[in-house]
């Protein structure tokens, strides 16, 4: 009898704590994961993200810099924007993120000045690295996010060949030497004035993103000789271009063709004193170098280089819907 | 496997309560659902229908803008007046999302505007969509998608523009002229961040004609195609509410036309939001469904133990049983049902126990009988007797008679003893019944006649063997013997139903219904004596075998004598001692089964026949008596019709007999 009885609660006992193993069981991994929903938000008041850009108080920069805070406020980051006060600041750009790794963020996106020098200082850097505008060569970099230059040089090289019936001389206003993203610029413009055998390419100068100095350069380009065509690699240097050509009354006659759709150049555009500008999407680089810099954190798979696209305006097509806005950030 | 009661129990009852609770979960889940979801597409649509009565207020007010605007120039007498400056004034200061305020001629001449802003003069108003449309319709408000306004010198802002085409005076003339607000985004902003459609949820505007959007909170990132939002499906409502799962997420879009100005509220609010209760239900309900398991595991696994707790007992009782003790009773408490089983069982357990000491009793005395029926067959007197006729044959030299005798004597014992086999044919019993009269009749010097008659169909039947012998010694000793007249056995087998039935009929001196009586209650008193059968048994080669060697002796003689004096004289009366069928050893063997019958030996025959009849084939079965003083006596005997072929399965019912073999040979 006492065997019998042993056998019948021991079956019981043996139900029982299997019941509860599976019980256990069960909500163990929902534990875990109100656990794992947890720490995130935790993790995300303390996930730092540095935005360095090229330059500070810029048209162009600012742009990035929305698209950059739209997208922390979106994917819950801390922002840290820093910028050397100039384009030529080359060795300044490199100490700020160096300090910047030094005192330790944990993404950085990075638009280099110097992208050899940059590439270095990135080699080090044990955090998501994106870079934006500028390609970097080195392996720490996850994603690279946009324009191709190359194409956009061509894209200006066409349209300054129509402003010009494919005949006249073209000044160039580059940004600085050994710049990665002027160089391919160039390279793109000067492969496509080959196709217009008519097109004389006066010289190249090198007048950084100043409005002051570039007017100060065109003025001397100017004196030299006759210029039908001025191409303006950046925002910076298609303004100092045209207040020298308005200044000598020449508007009508100089065709110029820019980068970039800093508000006075859209002015200028709609005045008739610009011709054409290749315009990038910067708001979409900043927003999508931070929603990338937050999925890399995140151990997401990110693409390794996303095109933004460029895009001729004149003054045909700077008020079509679509050109509106691409062209006019929407501030409600 | 099979499986335990206890596993049956316990698994059968789980998944019976889990699916049923499961069930009920389900569609408690579903019904749940279902009115959350409801509950959901309403509130989301009272928060749309807010935020498009908000807008058709602010269109209102802005129509009341206008009007305001209206009366003043036509109160005014021109347009450039201060009051009327003044009052423009009044009305963009309190209004902080109107921009500007501007007043056209129809040609596109500037009239005047609020703040004065110098107009570009590369811009063609004509050409401007809000111009157009307030020419075309003059006194209705329009309101134009949201656009940069670029006739402004120096500012690219992103407005919506509504105009107006109205009459006013300008320069003593009545000239048609375009009234153009330009307001922000603010108060839009505002009347759709009002309301909250969860943490992701938000409202948008769309232009009813092409599904522009006109507001969104991510307006920006949809222009310039970081965000995507599906407007073709929600440009299909007027009214109404879908799902839409285009993003990957479920999302509950809710539309309202605005009145008047053509532009669509759309609602999106995420399902995994505005379900978050169902979630919680759904969370509840595991947990409340692991519970019950959980409870159901453990209650019907002690449930089943108690139940099968005492089965077991029952059981492990049955094995003690198994090996053979029959003393163990159980004692098993337990549910009703289990109780009484424990109760039956040690009842069965009893009478199993009774029934197999009766049939040990039975077999005993079976064998007893049957010793008490062969010894009555090599009974020495019988021998003595014949043998002694077979000498005074000799000696009268009838040879003829004397072969007869001693044949019948042989087959007669051959087949009495018959291997020791217990049955016999009914051929074999009457042809063992025809010898013995033989000799008899030889003794008896022709005193008696007899006939031997048998329905064909019986001869091949079974019976035990030895019931007729003892009922015809009785006949030739009480019937015929002592008769004056020639006497007449008849032995008879005939098969009536399903029974064999032997008929002994004498017409000899017959019984007084006294004697009938004894006799009769002789026969029908059981005998028990176990000591008595054992004793009988043992004494059986001892007695036989003195017997055998004394047979022609005078030894046996005066031994038979003493013992016919002291048993047999009393009761019949007899003188002839040498004739008396009572030996030392029945006698020996009666004395504790038979206190008080006292009639010759002749009853132990009877006796013997009516027991072993009934302990073979059942109390039904055996001897019936007719008796009349005179006239004679009728013994029927009846057993069960048993084919021989049934010999097998019959001898089956009797292992003893087998036993009983060695002891007899």
């Amino acid at each position: 009898m006492r065997y019998a009885g042993k056998l019948g609660y021991g079956f019981a006992g043996v139900a029982a704590i299997a019941a509860i193993i599976i019980v256990l069981l069960l909500i163990f991994p929902s534990a875990m994961n109100y656990f794992r929903s947890n720490s995130p938000q935790g993790e995300d008041q303390s996930r730092d993200v540095t935005l360095m850009l090229r330059q500070k108080d810029s048209d162009f920069w600012n742009t990035v810099q929305k698209g950059a805070e739209t997208a922390a406020k979106e994917f819950g980051v801390q922002l840290q924007i820093i910028a050397p006060d100039n384009d030529d600041d080359v060795e300044g750009q490199l100490a700020m993120v160096r300090s910047a790794l030094k005192q330790g963020t944990d993404a950085l996106i990075v638009a280099a000045l110097d992208d050899t020098g940059m590439s270095k200082v990135i080699d080090e850097a044990r955090i998501p690295v994106i870079a934006i505008d500028t390609e970097l060569t080195s392996d720490n970099v996850l994603s690279f996010i946009g324009s191709n230059n190359y194409d956009a040089g061509q894209k200006a090289g066409k349209k300054m060949i129509e402003l010009l019936d494919g005949r006249g001389e073209v000044a160039i206003l580059s940004i600085m030497q050994d710049d990665r993203n002027t160089e391919q610029r160039v390279h793109g413009l000067l492969d496509a004035f080959k196709h217009a055998p008519g097109i004389e390419v006066l010289d190249n100068r090198y007048c950084m993103s100043s409005p002051e100095y570039c007017q100060e350069v065109t003025g001397v380009l100017m004196d030299k000789g006759e210029v039908d065509g001025i191409v303006a690699l950046n925002g910076g240097a298609s303004i100092g271009a045209a207040r020298e050509v308005e200044r000598r009354g020449m508007s009508q006659v100089v065709k110029m063709v820019a980068f970039d759709s800093a508000l006075e150049q859209l002015e200028l555009l709609q005045d008739g004193k610009l011709h054409g500008t290749i315009v990038q999407n910067p708001f979409s680089m900043g927003y999508l170098g931070v929603k990338h810099a937050a999925e890399a954190m995140d151990g997401q798979e990110i693409p390794e280089r996303v095109d933004i696209p460029t895009k001729v305006i004149d003054i045909e097509n700077m008020f079509w819907m679509d050109n509106q806005k691409l062209l006019f950030p929407f501030v409600k | 496997m099979r499986k335990s009661i206890q596993f049956i129990i316990t698994a059968s009852f789980s998944l019976f309560s889990v699916i049923v609770i499961s069930l009920l979960g389900l569609l408690l889940y579903d019904k749940f659902s279902t009115t959350e979801e409801q509950s959901a597409i309403v509130s989301t649509q009272q928060i749309v229908e807010q935020v498009s009565y908000n807008l058709e207020d602010y269109v209102r007010g802005m129509t009341e803008v206008f009007k305001v605007i209206d009366g003043t120039i036509k109160n005014s007498e021109a347009i450039d007046q201060d009051t009327f400056l003044s009052e423009l004034d009044t009305i963009m200061r309190t209004r902080e999302d109107i921009i500007s305020l501007s007043l056209f001629t129809d040609s596109g001449e500037l009239l005047t505007n609020h703040p004065m802003q110098e107009i570009r003069s590369t811009i063609k108003l004509t050409e401007q969509n809000w111009f157009k449309s307030a020419v075309e319709t003059p006194n209705h408000l329009s309101f134009s998608l949201p656009h940069i306004q670029n006739i402004y010198r120096g500012s690219y802002r992103w407005v919506v523009s509504m105009s107006k085409g109205i009459t006013l005076m300008h320069n003593g003339v009545q000239t048609n002229a375009v009234l153009l607000v330009d307001v922000n985004f603010k108060k839009i902003d505002e009347l759709c961040q009002r309301v909250s459609l969860g943490k992701k949820g938000y409202v948008y505007i769309i232009d009813d004609s092409a599904g522009n959007i006109v507001y969104h909170p991510q307006q920006q990132l949809i222009y310039i195609g970081l965000k995507y939002e599906n407007v073709e499906p929600a440009l299909k409502y007027a009214y109404g509410n879908y799902i839409d799962d285009s993003t990957g997420e479920d999302r509950l879009i809710t539309i309202k036309t605005v009145n008047n100005i053509g532009w669509k509220v759309v609602g999106v609010s995420y399902m995994d939001e505005v379900m978050t209760s169902k979630q919680e239900v759904n969370d509840y309900m595991l947990r409340v469904l692991l519970i019950v398991l959980l409870l159901v595991v453990v209650i019907s696994a002690i449930m089943s133990a108690r139940i099968s707790r005492p089965i077991k007992q029952l059981e492990k009782a049955m094995k003690t049983v198994e090996r053979g003790d029959f003393n163990t009773g159980v004692e098993v408490r337990g549910a009703l049902e289990v109780e009484r089983l424990s109760q039956r069982y040690n009842l069965m357990m009893a009478k199993i126990k009774a029934l197999m000491n009766q049939i040990v009793l039975e077999q005993e005395a079976k064998r007893k009988y049957e010793l008490e029926a062969l010894q009555a067959q090599i009974n020495p007197h019988f021998l003595y007797n014949t043998l002694n006729s077979v000498v005074r044959m000799v000696g009268m030299s009838k040879n003829e008679d004397i072969i007869k005798t001693i044949t019948s004597l042989s087959k007669l014992f051959r087949i009495s003893l018959n291997k020791g086999q217990t049955i016999v044919t009914v051929a074999e019993e009457l042809e063992h019944a025809r010898h013995y009269l033989t000799i008899q009749q030889i003794r008896f010097k022709n005193k008696f006649n007899f006939t031997i008659e048998a329905d064909e169909e019986v001869l091949a039947c079974t019976t035990i063997k030895l019931i007729l012998q003892p009922i015809i010694e009785n006949a030739i000793i009480h019937g015929i013997e002592r008769m004056v007249d020639e006497g007449c056995i008849e032995v008879r087998a005939e098969a009536v139903n399903n029974r064999v039935r032997f008929t002994i009929r004498d017409n000899g001196l017959g019984m007084s219904p006294q004697k009938l009586a004894e006799i009769i209650a002789g026969t029908f008193r059981r005998g028990s004596g176990i000591a008595g059968a054992v004793e009988a048994s043992g004494a059986v080669g001892a007695a036989g075998v003195a017997g055998v060697a004394e047979g022609a002796g005078t030894a046996g003689i005066s031994a038979d004598g003493k013992g016919a004096g002291t048993a047999g004289i009393s009761a019949d009366g007899k003188d002839s001692g040498g004739m008396d069928r009572t030996n030392s050893t029945e006698r020996g063997n009666a004395a504790p089964g038979r206190d008080s019958v006292s009639y010759s030996g002749s009853g132990v025959g009877v006796h013997n026949v009516q027991e072993r009849i009934r302990i073979y084939f059942g109390e039904e079965y055996g001897l019936t008596y007719e008796s009349e003083q005179e006239e004679g006596t009728t013994v029927t005997i009846e057993i069960p019709r048993m084919p021989a072929a049934a010999q097998g399965a019959n001898a089956l019912n009797l292992p003893q007999a087998g036993e009983g073999e060695g002891e007899v040979r």
